[in-house]
Order: C-alpha cells, then sequence, then structure tokens
C-alpha cells in the first residue's frame, strides 16, 4: 500500500513516515521545501514531493491513501499544510478524489480546549474541514488529538468520541496512531478524540 | 532544703557556667593570639583578629552568591554559569528583559543579516530524535521550589552527512567524521572520579554527533561506559600506552586503537593550564587508576614536559605518521600558541614533508581545568581568540588547511562563543568545564584537593556518593543538544543554512569606543608583534 503524507516534515509528519516505513508502507512525503528531501528520505520515505506550487498531481499517483497532517507551519500559503488551511484540506481532498483515491486520515488540529468560534490561526473553525471530509463521501477518519508534547510515545493511549480535555498526547503517539487506523476498517467514517491512555494503540480502535 | 532552693542553685550555677565559659575561652583565646609569633595582627589584637581570618576563608563563598554582580565572577561569571546549568537542567536557553552583557566593553560580534535563513532551510538533520529527561517547574516559591523531571523527545541538531566534518580523510583507514561541533575535552579519569567520567560518558553517548577526549590520563572503563565515540589523548608520560620502563609500547597502543570506540588521538604538547608536565601524588595512585596509566601503584607521579620521542617537527611528524600507520586512525596534537616562529615552522615542515598531524587542538592559555602552578595558569600562552585567527592564517598559508582540522578551546561554553571561535577558523570546539558544571561543578575552585564537595573533581568514594549518574548524564545531553541548537540559531541570524559555514567575515570586533574591525586586523597585529620581537 502507498501512502501520500500532506505535512510529512511537520513535528507529527516526521514521525508518520518513520512509523509507515517501519510498518513496510510505501510513503510519499509532501513538503513545502526542498531543503528536507533529505531528512525525509532519511526517515523512510520512498519518494518525496515537494509542493511549492498548486499541483498535487504527481505526489498523489498510484497512491492508495492519504494521510493528511495538518499543523502550523511558517510557510503559510496556498495549497500548503498551513493552519487548518481549510483550502489547503479542500485542495487535498479534491486532488485525492480525483486520483481515485478513497482513504483519507486527517489529523485535525483540534485542541479539545479551544472553543469553537476561535479565529486562532491554527485551529479556527475546525468543524469545516471534517465536515467537507463526510460530505465528500471518502472513506475518512479524523483524528483528533488533545495537547501535543513533545515527549517519546508510550504506545498507549485512550480513543472515544469525546475525551478529557485536560489531557496530553505525545506526537510520536499521534503518529502512531494515524498508521494504525490507515486499514483498521472499524475506525472508517469516524472521528475519535485521542489522548495518552492506558490502551496500547494497536488495541484501541 | 526544698525543691525550690535546688532549683535556685542549680539556675545559679547554670548562669555562672554560661558566663563562666565564654569568658574563659576568650581568655584562653586572648593570651594564644598575643603569645603566638605568627601573625603581628593577632599579636596587636588579640582575639579582634581573628574576625579578618575568618572574613577572608569566607570571602570567596560570599562573593560568588552575594556580592558579584552576575557578570563578575571569575573565570565564569554567574551568568556564563547558569546558562551552562538551565540548559542541562531544564534544556532552556530562553531570558527575559534583554541581555546583561556590557555593551561598552570590546568584545566579538556576530553579524547578522537582513534576510536570516528559515527554520526549514537550515541544512540539519533531526531525523533521529534522542530520549532525554529535562526539569519542568511546576512553582517557584521563596523557599522552596517544585519541579519534577520530565521524558523529551528532542531534536539532535545533527549536522548533515555532507556538512560533517571528518578527521584524516584521505590520509588515514579510518577517518572520524563527526556529525555536531562540540565535543568534551581532555578529562582525565584521577582528576575526575569515576561517576563524573560516566556520567558524562552516558550523556555524550546518549546525545551522539559529539566526542569524549580521555584526557592523559589514560582510557578506563568508565569512558566507555556510555559508548561515545572517543579520541585517546597521549601525554609525554604515555599512560596507557607505555611499557613498564616508561617507554612507547607500541602493543598497546596497537591495542587500544583496535577499539572501534576510539576514533582517534591527540598528542599532548601542551594544555592552557599546564604548559608542564602532571603531577600526581602517591596517595592518589590506586589500584585502578596505576592499571589504567600502567604505571606503579602508590608510587608519585612526575610527568616529563616534553616528551622523549621527540624534539622537532621532523621527528615529531615521523613519530606521527608512524602512529597512523599503526593505528589506522587520525592522530592530532593539542599546544598553546605562544611562539609564533615556532608555529611557522612546524607548520612549513608539515607542507615540505607532507606529513604531520591530521587535526591540531588550539587550546587557549585560559583553558584548562587541571590543578596547576598559578604562574602557568595564568602567564603562559595567547588566550584563544589571539591565537586561533593565527593558527588559522598560518595553516592557509602554506596550504593544509584542508588536510589540518583546527579544534579550539578555551572556556568557550555558550553558542555564541563557540560561534565566534567557529568563524575565527576553528572547526571544531572542546568544552571541558562547561561539562563539569553540567555535572554538578559549583566552581568551589578545590579541584585540585581531590575534597571537591560536589563529588566531580575528586576520587574520594564519600564525596562522590553525591553524583547520581543516572540524573546527571540527561543534563550532560542536554547541554551539548543546546549548544548544537543554539549554533544553527546563530548560523540561521548570519544567513548561513549551516553553522560549519562560518567565516571571518561573520565575525567583528568593536572596540571600547565603539570602533568596528574585521578579524583581519587581529592577524596583522600578532605579524607585527612577531616582526618586532626580532
Amino acid at each position: 500500500m502507498k501512502v501520500a503524507v500532506m505535512g510529512a516534515s511537520g513535528s507529527v509528519g516526521e514521525h508518520v513516515i518513520k512509523f509507515l516505513s517501519r510498518k513496510n508502507y510505501e510513503s510519499v512525503a509532501v513538503i513545502n521545501e526542498t531543503n528536507k528531501t533529505e531528512e525525509m528520505k532519511k526517515l523512510g520515505a520512498t519518494e518525496v514531493a515537494v509542493s511549492n506550487d498548486e499541483h498535487f498531481e504527481e505526489a498523489f499517483a498510484d497512491c492508495d491513501a492519504v494521510i493528511y497532517v495538518s499543523g502550523a507551519s511558517p510557510n503559510a500559503g496556498e495549497t500548503k499544510t498551513v493552519l487548518v488551511d481549510h483550502r489547503a484540506v479542500i485542495d487535498s481532498v479534491k486532488e485525492t478524489k480525483k486520483q481515485g483515491i478513497d482513504r483519507f486520515v486527517f489529523l485535525s488540529a483540534i485542541r479539545a480546549n479551544e472553543p469553537e468560534d476561535s479565529d486562532s490561526r491554527t485551529t479556527g473553525a475546525k468543524d469545516e474541514p471534517d465536515e467537507l471530509l463526510r460530505q465528500e463521501g471518502l472513506t475518512y477518519t479524523i483524528i483528533r488529538p488533545s495537547h501535543l508534547v513533545d515527549k517519546p510515545g508510550s504506545g498507549k493511549i485512550e480513543a472515544a468520541e469525546s475525551v478529557s480535555s485536560e489531557g496530553e498526547i505525545p506526537r510520536e503517539d499521534v503518529a502512531a496512531v494515524l498508521v494504525e487506523v490507515l486499514e483498521n476498517e472499524a475506525t472508517y467514517k469516524q472521528t475519535y478524540e485521542v489522548t495518552a491512555g492506558d490502551t496500547r494503540i494497536e488495541e484501541a480502535f | 532544703m526544698s525543691t525550690v532552693a535546688y532549683l535556685v542553685i542549680a539556675l545559679l550555677v547554670i548562669v555562672v557556667l554560661a558566663l563562666l565559659i565564654p569568658v574563659g575561652f576568650l581568655v584562653w583565646l586572648y593570651i594564644k593570639d598575643d603569645r603566638q609569633k605568627q601573625h603581628a595582627i593577632l599579636r596587636n589584637f588579640p582575639v579582634l583578629g581573628n574576625v579578618r581570618y575568618m572574613t577572608e576563608k569566607i570571602g570567596p563563598e560570599l562573593r560568588q552568591y552575594l556580592f558579584n554582580n552576575d557578570n563578575e565572577g571569575k573565570p565564569f561569571s554567574r551568568k556564563e554559569y547558569q546558562d551552562v546549568v538551565k540548559a542541562g537542567k531544564y534544556k532552556q536557553r530562553l531570558i527575559g528583559f534583554g541581555s546583561d552583557r556590557d555593551f561598552q566593553a570590546e568584545g566579538f560580534y556576530i553579524r547578522n543579516t537582513l534576510f536570516p535563513k528559515l527554520r526549514d532551510e537550515l541544512k540539519v538533520d533531526n531525523t533521529d530524535k534522542i530520549k532525554t529527561k529535562a526539569y519542568k517547574i511546576d512553582k517557584d516559591g521563596l523557599f522552596t521550589r517544585k519541579e519534577h523531571h520530565e521524558e523529551q523527545l528532542v531534536d539532535p541538531y545533527f549536522l548533515r552527512d555532507e556538512d560533517a566534518v571528518v578527521l584524516g580523510e584521505n590520509r588515514c583507514r579510518e577517518p572520524f567524521k563527526v556529525k555536531g561541533l562540540v565535543g568534551q575535552s581532555a578529562m582525565s579519569f584521577g582528576a575526575l572520579g569515576e561517576n563524573a567520567i560516566t556520567a558524562l560518558s552516558k550523556g555524550l553517548g546518549l546525545a551522539k554527533g559529539t566526542w569524549m577526549n580521555t584526557g592523559e590520563g589514560g582510557l578506563s572503563d568508565h569512558h566507555l561506559a556510555g559508548n561515545p565515540d572517543i579520541i585517546m589523548q597521549i601525554g609525554p608520560d604515555l599512560f596507557g600506552v607505555r611499557k613498564p620502563s616508561g617507554e612507547f609500547s607500541w602493543e598497546e597502543f596497537k591495542k587500544k586503537s583496535e577499539m572501534d570506540q576510539v576514533k582517534a588521538f591527540e598528542l599532548k604538547l601542551a594544555q592552557g593550564a599546564k604548559t608542564r608536565g602532571g603531577h600526581v601524588e602517591g596517595s592518589k595512585v590506586t589500584e585502578e587508576i596505576a592499571k589504567i596509566r600502567l604505571v606503579e601503584p602508590g608510587k608519585t607521579i612526575n610527568s616529563p614536559n616534553r616528551f622523549y620521542e621527540f624534539d622537532n617537527p621532523d621527528s615529531m611528524f615521523d613519530f606521527i605518521e608512524k602512529l597512523r600507520d599503526v593505528g589506522g586512525k587520525p592522530v592530532g596534537m593539542k599546544i598553546v600558541v605562544g611562539d609564533l616562529d615556532a608555529l611557522e615552522n612546524m607548520v612549513s615542515t608539515m607542507k615540505e614533508t607532507g606529513k604531520g598531524p591530521d587535526f591540531i587542538t588550539v587550546d587557549g592559555g585560559e583553558g584548562g581545568t587541571g590543578a596547576t602552578f598559578q604562574e602557568l595558569a595564568d602567564g603562559v600562552g595567547l588566550p584563544i581568540q589571539a591565537a586561533l585567527p593565527v593558527v588559522d592564517e598560518i595553516l592557509k598559508k602554506y596550504e593544509v588547511r584542508d588536510r589540518v582540522k583546527v579544534i579550539a578551546s578555551g572556556k568557550l561554553i555558550t553558542p555564541d562563543k563557540i560561534a565566534i571561535a567557529l568563524a575565527m577558523g576553528a572547526d571544531l570546539v572542546n568544552i571541558a568545564r562547561g561539562f563539569m558544571i553540567s555535572v554538578g561543578c559549583i566552581m568551589a575552585q578545590v579541584c585540585h584537593t581531590n575534597e571537591c564537595p560536589v563529588g566531580v573533581a575528586t576520587t574520594d568514594k564519600k564525596l562522590q556518593e553525591g553524583l547520581i549518574v543516572e540524573e546527571k548524564h540527561y543534563r550532560v545531553a542536554n547541554y551539548v543538544i543546546s549548544l548544537r541548537e543554539g549554533l544553527f540559531n546563530l548560523a540561521a541570524a548570519a544567513g548561513l543554512d549551516s553553522p560549519t559555514k562560518f567565516e571571518r567575515k561573520h565575525i567583528v570586533h568593536k572596540d571600547d569606543l565603539g570602533r568596528v574591525s574585521p578579524v583581519e586586523d587581529l592577524i596583522h597585529a600578532a605579524k607585527r608583534a612577531q616582526l618586532q620581537k626580532h
């Protein structure tokens, strides 16, 4: 299975590439800056695509799934994995459909403790992309992590429709979750909130 | 007699005793001071004169803790000390409300550019994350500070493979490639205790992309404990590579060079603190130390201040060639720059013969952790900021710069100082005292007494119990990672995508009148001074 990773050079994305490689998936790391190519390859990316313009075609060609890791990037701009940049999500979703890819795993930038109507650059209008995914009829899975921290992954989480807003979760574990749900049919067309917990990631869904 | 009477008598006795004892003591002290013949002040002012000695005794501590301002202490100010401690303990280098640096004073500054590099544009390798631990403060009260130790997954800030610095490239069978610019300077087991050496070894092993110099005291198991890359130093007394008779043992050398962890060798001609040979008291030469150094236990060691094996560049280079040939690993030398003519003569020999070291470690006169004589520590050898540009210039002049890497040391304990050294011509930087501080040194300045209160510079078992290897080794790793991160910060500010690209043009010197001059001026000044000598 070949997986395109949007936002692969971000702090969650690089772990996603690492886990995909460990689980013997082929991966296309979609990044914004040519400079990061070498690092992506080292992490285990099969291919690296630089999306410094609006074209995803090549990146998505032959892929069977897309993992979309949104997150704040200093390179804010159209079609880039900035913010929860709605346009970027919309473009990716469109391209996914165009390429006939059905599977779409979306890491929402939600932090449960921020208000719905916040216009924060990174989490504003958090429902919009989620809603779009539902409407477009893709086989989506949406992961909403609690507060992201730079601790080593424990491999253990709690996943549910709603989890405590007080919690935190290592970025490494979030990445593991995104890779774990890829082929897990129980997670198809589901939205989960995840936080650090006591269940092993392989058994959480 | 009634109980009350007994109580009254008892009370009286107590009162009389309470008065009599101090008075008796003072009288005794008065007579003792008055009759002694050592101190004039006590003979003239018995009892009272003692105040002088007491205050003098606790003066250094009072100054360090209370009266010195943050920029004042030597060899490191409180601020410099805290910069190192915080980087190690909290993995944190942020400050508030601006710099404490004296901007009126003269000094070097890094030239920033109008358009610095973005984070994404830096040539950094952060693929191999490091699992470390750092403290987080929960509550900082007046009398208590609540904090907890927390696991962290951090970016290592390695150099990219194409920027990695290689010692002995194309010159030996096993060149040493290093993906970070900062390593641990020479500190011997024996000068530091086993706990300190083990903590350093484990911390550096965890941080990777760095190295540990054994110091001239030989290679011990404590150095190997954390599996770091090792540069083994060989001093004039050849500890660890000698025959019982004191001659160089090629057999022992071969044994050491076959160890995978040993990446390079360094001949110590001199170091900042010790421009003479070392001295170790017989009482400190334990069975273990004797075994590591290959000397007799219990016997005082007075090292010669020069190798018996060579006394001019030619014979030294022949020795180096043989070391490289037998060991297959890079061979360098450590010097303190003083006589520029001798240096130039040596470098010209390098060019003529095609021989010479793979790296030169230039220790500033201000460098050196060791116990030594005051006159040597204070008076001999050029400080690093004067020595470094000259060494770089001479190596370039004789066209050997590409095969001879330069490692600089001498109080380069924060990223800004390291960046300035890199710009002056260093390829790599060695740190000793910064690492001592990261394993708990409080700058008590008693390294020479074996009574280090925090168990760092001592082999005393009891004192070493204070130093917990497991806790301290994370601080060592955090410190070196912070330095590497800081160097990338500074490189970005100077418009460079990697700190390996610092050159002379990236720094300037500002004098106390505000005039700015390039590093080249330093080189001209040094040359002029040397000419006037003739």
